[in-house]
């Protein structure tokens, strides 16, 4: 009886984890800007990634997202190689790419097919002539 | 007391015996067959495990998502559908039987009370409920964690009591594949329903395991001679898990399909043998009229298009409304628990007061019509009428789970791809993330709306057929009640399904 209780108390213990891992799920994770390892961060050491383009839930269907690329001194970073992945939170769904083209100095437009209703997940990768990266990941809703 | 075994004077053809197909049968009669079944997916169950929690936390991208949610759920309804409960068969849950059966407090049945399928029910109303709610399907973490806790409850209950009290009547998924098996081709029987009336031991309930060596006279010949024996010993089998005696099964109910009956019988008079699809529907009392098998079919076609319509967008707009209607946006709770309070009303009202207040009314109706309220109980107006909502019902499924198995059929190999990577494993190469391509939504939509329609035409051929038996001159009045509910359902479930569906895992209330 006592193997029993145990086990039951383990469960129980799990069920609370459960609760907990459920709670930072439903959080926005939003990672900074990338750096190459082993470097001490400067100005000159990293990028940022802005993001425009959408605002609250877009519809279904071709879209482009604005992506701004920075050094760390938050100078524009022309020629920079940008790409753009699209997941949908549902497993099953086949990922969607772009490629950015740069519009302005600094400035990509990154086309996108946002072609199911429901919760995508964008991670956007930038990489500068130079070879520093930075990549970012932006929540976005799709409704009908 | 020996029973004589008459030769019958007619002999219907043999029926098809899988335990007698080529290869297939001889794995299956095999002392180890189905833990040759059951290793692969343990395997598959240990790795699902791995990965939720150490993997990517993106769904789309993790094992644990995919596997589960995308193509285990599409090949368990094709395998009912097809060949039988092959999920119940090889499931991996009930491996640490032995181990379970070893620490077990021998003698103790499950309680009297719970020997039901209540709970059941209130299982799969949860883990429907939780899995939109929590959004299951977009955390590889908390499908791990599922997953897991089925290790934990299978252990317990199978350590706690004699029978297999977790598939018998706990287990959401075993109730779901029992409920749909009985459309299966394939159903255990028993071959000459004599030699289990002469049978001294009843192997294929009660094992033919024992410690140490007994021998067991089945037959005794003129001088007091044993004419047949056999022995139970340390190799020996269990009996069936969840209790059914195998010259009394008329249903695949409560069936695993672990064939462990077939192998401790020591006459062999036990068979996986063909049969009509869903034959068993329009038998007679096949669930003996209970009002828990009942509502067990009954919900979980409804659950089918609840669980369809938390997916597809007018479900946002009437969480919106409800949120607003009982003031629950003014009373500051955050956005995710306004939505559990909102999802709870729509599976109460969807799967629970619909589901009771129609077939309640169909039953009493159909009773007024053909005017056997003094005959029939209400009971057994209801429950004579529910197999007919197993065709609807795994129309419905059929048609939710194909949709996201043809959509993301090829995107296992990509993740898995990855998965290898991952662990510096570079046999497959690097992901193709575009395999399959675009899946062509209109095809996979028309295959749904025939999936929903051929459901429905099998039910009210059944509907047909148990007006007929029960009602006779008066069944068209019976057969009415019941078509005009099923059409209902059948509007509702091609609706759903021809709306646009949107995996929302954030709302936002206003």
């Amino acid at each position: 009886m006592k193997k029993l209780f145990w086990l039951v108390a383990a469960l129980a213990l799990a069920s609370c984890q459960l609760v907990a891992q459920t709670e930072v799920q439903t959080e926005t994770a939003i990672p900074a800007a990338t750096v190459i390892p082993g470097e001490t961060l400067t100005d000159e050491t990293y990028l940022t990634i802005e993001t425009a383009g959408f605002s609250g839930p877009l519809p279904p269907g071709e879209t482009a997202l604005q992506v701004t690329v920075r050094d760390g001194a938050g100078l524009v970073v022309e020629g920079a190689s940008v790409q753009a992945r699209g997941d949908m939170t549902h497993p099953g769904m086949t990922p969607i790419f772009g490629i950015g083209v740069e519009t302005a100095p600094g400035v990509y437009r990154v086309p996108l097919d946002l072609n199911m209703g429901g919760d995508w997940v964008i991670t956007i990768d930038a990489t500068s002539a130079n070879g520093l990266s930075a990549t970012q990941q932006v929540n976005l809703q799709v409704e009908n | 007391m020996t029973a004589k075994l008459k030769t019958p004077l007619y002999q219907p053809p043999p029926a098809f015996d899988a335990l007698w197909m080529p290869l297939i049968g001889r794995l299956l009669r095999w002392r180890w067959g189905r833990l040759t079944l059951q290793t692969p997916l343990l395997l598959i169950a240990l790795l699902l495990i791995y990965d939720g929690f150490s993997g990517s936390p993106m769904a789309s991208r993790n094992l644990a998502t995919i596997t589960p949610w995308v193509h285990f759920r599409g090949l368990a309804v094709l395998a009912l559908l097809l060949v039988g409960n092959l999920f119940c068969m090889g499931c991996p849950f009930t491996i640490p039987r032995t181990l379970a059966k070893r620490l077990s407090i021998r003698g103790r049945r499950f309680p009297r009370v719970l020997r039901n399928k209540w709970i059941a029910i209130g299982t799969l109303f949860a883990l429907f409920f939780f899995y939109e709610w929590l959004d299951m399907w977009a955390s590889p973490a908390l499908t791990a964690w599922v997953i897991t806790a089925y290790f934990a409850a299978s252990f317990v209950l199978e350590a706690a009591f004699t029978e297999s009290a977790f598939c018998k009547y706990v287990c959401p998924l075993g109730s779901f594949n029992f409920t749909y098996s009985a459309v299966s081709p394939l159903q255990i029987q028993v071959k000459n329903s004599a030699i289990c009336a002469a049978c001294v031991g009843k192997e294929c309930v009660n094992g033919s395991y024992s410690p140490q060596p007994v021998t067991l006279i089945d037959e005794i010949g003129i001088q007091g001679e044993p004419i047949k024996t056999h022995e139970h010993n340390s190799r020996g089998t269990p009996g069936c898990g969840t209790l059914l005696f195998a010259p009394q099964i008329q249903s695949n109910m409560d069936c695993t399909m672990c064939l462990d009956c077939a192998r401790a019988c020591p006459h062999d008079n036990i068979g996986l043998f063909g049969r009509g699809f869903g034959a068993e529907l329009s038998r007679p009392k096949v669930w003996q009229n209970r009002y828990d098998i009942s509502f067990l079919v009954i919900g979980l076609a409804w659950l089918g298009l609840v669980n369809a319509f938390g997916m597809v967008p007018p479900v946002y707009d009437l969480m919106q409304s409800l949120a607003a209607a009982f003031g629950l946006t003014a009373l500051g709770l955050s956005d995710k628990l306004i939505e559990g309070v909102a999802l709870l009303l729509i599976f109460m009202v969807g799967a629970g007061v619909i589901p009771l207040a129609t077939t309640f009314a169909a039953a009493g109706l159909a009773r007024m019509l053909t005017h056997t309220q003094k005959r029939d109980k209400l009971r057994v107006a209801l429950a004579s009428f529910a197999p007919i909502f197993v065709p609807i019902g795994l129309g419905f499924w059929i048609a939710h789970y194909g949709y996201h198995f043809l959509t993301g059929l090829w995107t296992i190999v990509p993740v898995f791809q990855e998965f290898l990577l991952n662990h510096r494993i570079g046999i497959l190469g690097e992901p193709n993330w575009t395999l399959g391509g675009t899946p062509n939504l209109e095809l996979i939509g028309a295959l749904q709306a025939v999936a929903v329609v051929i459901g429905y035409a099998a039910s009210l051929w059944l509907t047909q057929k148990i007006a007929l038996r029960l009602y006779r001159r008066q069944m068209l009045a019976g057969f009415v009640v019941w078509a005009l509910l099923l059409t209902v359902m059948l509007l509702a479930g091609l609706w759903l399904f021809s709306q646009p569906m949107e995996m929302r895992g954030v709302v936002i209330f206003d």
